[in-house]
């Protein structure tokens, strides 16, 4: 009698502890999207009417305008179903999506970081990097043409974002039934998969000149506590990575850009403006090696065949 | 190339270089002259070809200037001093070359700047410094090597590799740095020399280049 009710305590035990087990480890996992789409600024549903582009007449040197497009309604994160707001309720999903999503001075950092691509290359004369708050969703080329007037640019490169955060619960979880867990171990497996992407249009021809992509994946992990400032970080390395990738891939498709207009001169008219020249300028390193002769003249003493 | 003797270099300043270097700023401080003087494809296709020599001398910016002239003031001064024939040679035949090679781009409608003459004279200085002896000799090598890697960087990227910040008056035109170098490096080498070099090598019977 003693030996059955010691077996049955042992049975419930093991049952709590399975059942305890199961709920720690099947928690749904969690995600927040936040997005910005080329094509939903320049082609809004609401629109009937399509752009057709034309040929692209590009007056060198250009003037280049750089901007990121609105983010897009639907961004926001999925939570599981325990969190799920009330119908009509939009709270938890704003107030995450305002904590993770792109600020503008992370939006002008990447724009800066962007815009140093371009100006290296001598057939674009200036970058003007134009604030978000110039940008109307879905403003389309309409909008452009706006900025266009506004900035005095040619073409304006836009930058959209994508961004996914995953967090699911990892075998350390089960250490937060401590309490203590909760604090100390990183129990929450974070992905944050971002893309950057940056379109550049020839506005008055309403034509796509070329597009390059910035990649970033990075995995992190975190306790409870501390989950949200962890994606947040996760957050900004990965624009900032996505950057990066994006930068050589720019450099690599405005060099591909360049040898297509030579190839297919039917499809890009090219002018030159008025005070467009070119000019040939001491490179500081020869600078240097000729004044490091001139250096090393004196100290040879001024004589032959020292 | 042949060992120099032994003989103190020249002094003082050489007063061909303090005209040219005179001349690019009496033509940036006039417009006039510049329109009339600068490299312009059109005019040069119309006849001006007075423009293939006299562009290099046109300068857009102060800043262009500045560096331009200390740069081909100090190599024309090195070249001077070591006692280099043939400087003013090498200025008049790379103007020319980098002037029609420029003229194969059409993309390059006007151009100014003396900076591909400074190049010539680098890689002209460097060439005929290796043909001495002690010091001298192994700096050459080092400046040459620099050079040619530089200019081959810019022929590779189309763009100067360390250019002067800041300037924006105008598109570097990386192509001229590299005729310029080429150019040092063929007159540094006395081509109409050659046939001489030759005969008394099989006359004299030692090497001696």
């Amino acid at each position: 009698m003693r030996w059955e009710k010691r077996h049955t305590l042992t049975i419930a035990t093991a049952l709590l502890i399975s059942v305890l087990m199961l709920v720690a480890g099947c928690m749904p996992p969690k995600s927040s999207h936040y997005a910005s789409s080329t094509v939903q600024y320049l082609y809004p549903a609401t629109k009937e009417h399509i752009e057709t582009p034309a040929i692209p007449v590009l007056s060198l040197p250009l003037r280049v305008g750089i901007a990121f497009v609105p983010e897009t309604s639907e961004a926001g994160v999925q939570n599981p179903w325990w969190r799920v707001p009330a119908q009509g309720s939009q709270t938890s999903r704003v107030n995450y999506a305002a904590v993770h999503s792109l600020d503008e001075k992370k939006k002008m950092d990447l724009m800066k970081k962007i815009s140093a691509e371009f100006k290296q290359y001598p057939f674009v004369k200036s970058i003007e990097i134009i604030p978000s708050p110039y940008l109307s969703p879905g403003g389309s080329f309409a909008n452009l043409d706006q900025i266009r007037t506004m900035y005095g640019v040619d073409v304006v490169a836009l930058l959209s974002y994508d961004q996914v955060q995953h967090t699911d619960e990892g075998l350390l979880s089960l250490s937060y039934w401590t309490v203590v867990g909760v604090y100390v171990f990183k129990g929450e497996k974070n992905d944050t998969n971002t893309m950057l992407d940056a379109a550049v249009f020839d506005v008055p021809s309403r034509k796509m000149l070329f597009r390059a992509p910035g990649l970033s994946h990075i995995k992190g992990s975190a306790t409870p506590v501390n989950l949200s400032e962890q994606l947040r970080v996760d957050s900004q390395r990965g624009f900032d990575e996505a950057a990066v990738t994006l930068a050589a891939s720019l450099q690599e498709q405005l060099d591909l850009f360049k040898e297509k207009i030579k190839e297919s001169p039917q499809e890009y008219k090219i002018e030159h403006k008025v005070g467009y020249r070119g000019g040939g300028s001491v490179d500081l390193l020869t600078l240097a090696l000729a004044l490091a002769m001139g250096g090393a003249l004196l100290w040879t003493g001024n004589r032959r065949n020292r | 190339m042949d060992r120099q003797s032994a003989e103190p270099v020249k002094s003082g300043l050489p007063r061909q270089l303090l005209l040219a270097a005179a001349s690019c700023v009496a033509v940036y401080l006039s417009p006039a002259l510049s329109d009339l003087l600068v490299y312009d494809r059109r005019a040069i296709l119309a006849g001006e070809l007075w423009r293939l020599v006299t562009g290099h001398l046109v300068h857009f910016s102060p800043t262009h200037l500045f560096f331009n002239l200390l740069g081909f003031v100090t190599v024309g001064l090195i070249v001077w001093r070591r006692g280099y024939s043939r400087f003013w040679i090498l200025c008049a035949i790379s103007s020319l070359a980098i002037s029609v090679a420029l003229l194969l781009d059409p993309d390059v409608t006007s151009f100014g700047g003396i900076s591909g003459l400074v190049n010539a004279a680098v890689v002209f200085a460097a060439i005929r410094g290796i043909g001495e002896r002690g010091r001298w000799r192994w700096f050459s090598v080092a400046i040459l090597i620099l050079t040619v890697v530089n200019s081959a960087l810019e022929a590779m990227t189309g763009r100067p590799t360390f250019a002067v910040p800041g300037d924006q008056s105008f598109v570097p035109v990386p192509l001229s740095h590299v005729i310029g170098g080429l150019t040092g490096a063929i007159m540094s080498l006395e081509p109409w020399r050659l046939p001489k070099r030759r005969r008394c090598h099989s006359e004299c019977g030692n090497i001696m280049w």
